[in-house]
């Protein structure tokens, strides 16, 4: 089972794509790390670094990074590509539970 | 300042004011989590707390953020039935009962130790001397330049272009802080000055259409851009005295207009307004004490029509250049 399979498996979860190299997924990466605080225990998030995982983010169809996916119940729900406020993602996915 | 430098200083935690904005405007939760999460990269540990009863704060360790409704605020001190805050960086108190209705009970206590400071404090604190020093150094050639044509343009020579220069001056330091006023730039000079005659009497009078000309400048806008060119002009060509004399004549219906309009229509008086509008007369009677409105303008002179479009150009390249100044102010909460 790859990355994006197991993570997908859960009743809802949150996916980023990113890249080491890539100045707005650096900018993300803090608010990235509160929003997963803030989603302990009710949201698992997964990051993927497209270099290291690229099949996964051929199959989530990822063209641009940061790529946030939402998925429930195995399906994609909601996508968003760029920086974002952390307020506004977190209040995306929790409109999910 | 923001919050979070002033519950940096309230902390005794060493920092720079530029470094700490810029890092609590990126803030990407801005809510207490948000700053515990950023109080951690200053070496502070802090912890959110959410108090069963209100009723609790008087035994929170002080310093401490607590959230009410209308943002955070920082309690320095709970004594004696009353609570010291700092909100948006002014210092306020308020009767505990009546804080604790307000608060929410939810706070962030945090506690600094000799480790905590600010990542790359030192590096920090050089660029923030640096800063300060361009900006010192900009006031001192200012400063050295008026004076320099104050003395070589011999305007010295004369009383009443003194006293000119004076009220210029007095005038651009009025607009100077309507400005501020106007952008909701807080400044504890402006609220002194405008507290004299009626506390909050400036919002109230700034806060009205009646603030700006026609909506498209505001009055500290063109009283900043009369005052500035006028005293420039008068300082690098002493010439233009009689014109400038002239163009200030012109400016007092705008003193009878403003004080009836705050006397009966808003019935509210602003302090620095009334400044403005007393300097303005001022102004009059030194140009009618030096003899300066002895002759007529008439014909009008090239010279006059460029004075009248540098004021313009004053005017106009303010205006464009205080939506900038706004910006570096909205990081607070």
């Amino acid at each position: 089972m790859n990355n994006l399979a197991n993570a997908i498996s859960n009743p809802i979860a949150l996916v980023e794509f990113y890249a080491s190299w890539c100045p707005h997924c650096q900018r993300m990466m803090p608010v990235v790390e509160q929003v997963k605080e803030l989603l302990a225990g009710r949201v698992p998030v997964y990051q993927f670094d497209i270099d290291k995982d690229p099949d996964d983010a051929n199959a989530a169809k990822v063209e641009t990074i940061p790529t946030f996916i939402v998925y429930k119940d195995g399906k994609p729900v909601w996508r968003n590509s760029g920086e974002m406020d952390g307020e506004v993602l977190l209040a995306k996915v929790e409109s999910f539970l | 300042m923001t919050l979070f430098s002033d519950f940096l200083r309230e902390l005794g935690v060493p920092h720079t004011e530029a470094y700490s904005d810029s890092r609590f405007a990126a803030m990407p939760f801005r809510s207490l989590f948000g700053l515990s999460k950023l109080l951690q990269d200053y070496g502070v540990a802090a912890q959110g707390l959410r108090l069963t009863s209100t009723a609790d704060l008087a035994q929170v360790p002080v310093p401490y953020v607590a959230a009410t409704p209308r943002g955070m605020v920082i309690v320095t001190r709970v004594a004696d039935g009353q609570v010291d805050y700092l909100s948006r960086g002014v210092a306020e108190t308020m009767a505990l009962e009546a804080f604790e209705q307000a608060a929410t009970g939810t706070v962030l206590v945090a506690r600094a130790d000799r480790t905590s400071r600010e990542p790359d404090y030192g590096a920090h604190r050089r660029m923030e001397f640096f800063t300060k020093a361009k900006r010192w150094v900009l006031w001192g050639l200012t400063v050295f330049v008026l004076v320099a044509l104050f003395v070589s343009n011999g305007v010295w020579r004369y009383p009443s272009l003194i006293a000119v220069t004076a009220f210029d001056l007095v005038g651009l330091f009025f607009c100077t802080l309507l400005m501020g006023k106007t952008l909701n730039i807080h400044s504890a000079a402006a609220d002194a000055v405008c507290g004299a005659v009626e506390k909050g009497g400036c919002d109230d009078v700034l806060a009205t259409k009646a603030s700006s000309f026609f909506g498209l400048f505001k009055w500290s806008e063109l009283g900043f851009a009369y005052f500035g060119v006028s005293l420039v002009a008068l300082l690098a060509f002493p010439k233009a005295a009689e014109w400038l004399a002239w163009i200030g004549v012109c400016c007092l219906p705008f003193t009878v207009w403003s004080v009836s309009y705050q006397k009966f229509v808003i019935k509210h008086w602003c302090t620095m307004c009334l400044g403005v509008q007393t300097t303005l007369w001022a102004l009059f009677f030194s140009w009618l004490a030096g003899g300066w409105l002895g002759h007529s303008p008439f014909p009008l002179a090239l010279g006059f029509w460029v004075l009248t479009a540098v004021y313009g150009i004053a005017l106009l390249t303010i205006n464009r250049l205080t939506p900038y100044l706004t910006r570096h102010d909205t990081a607070d909460s």
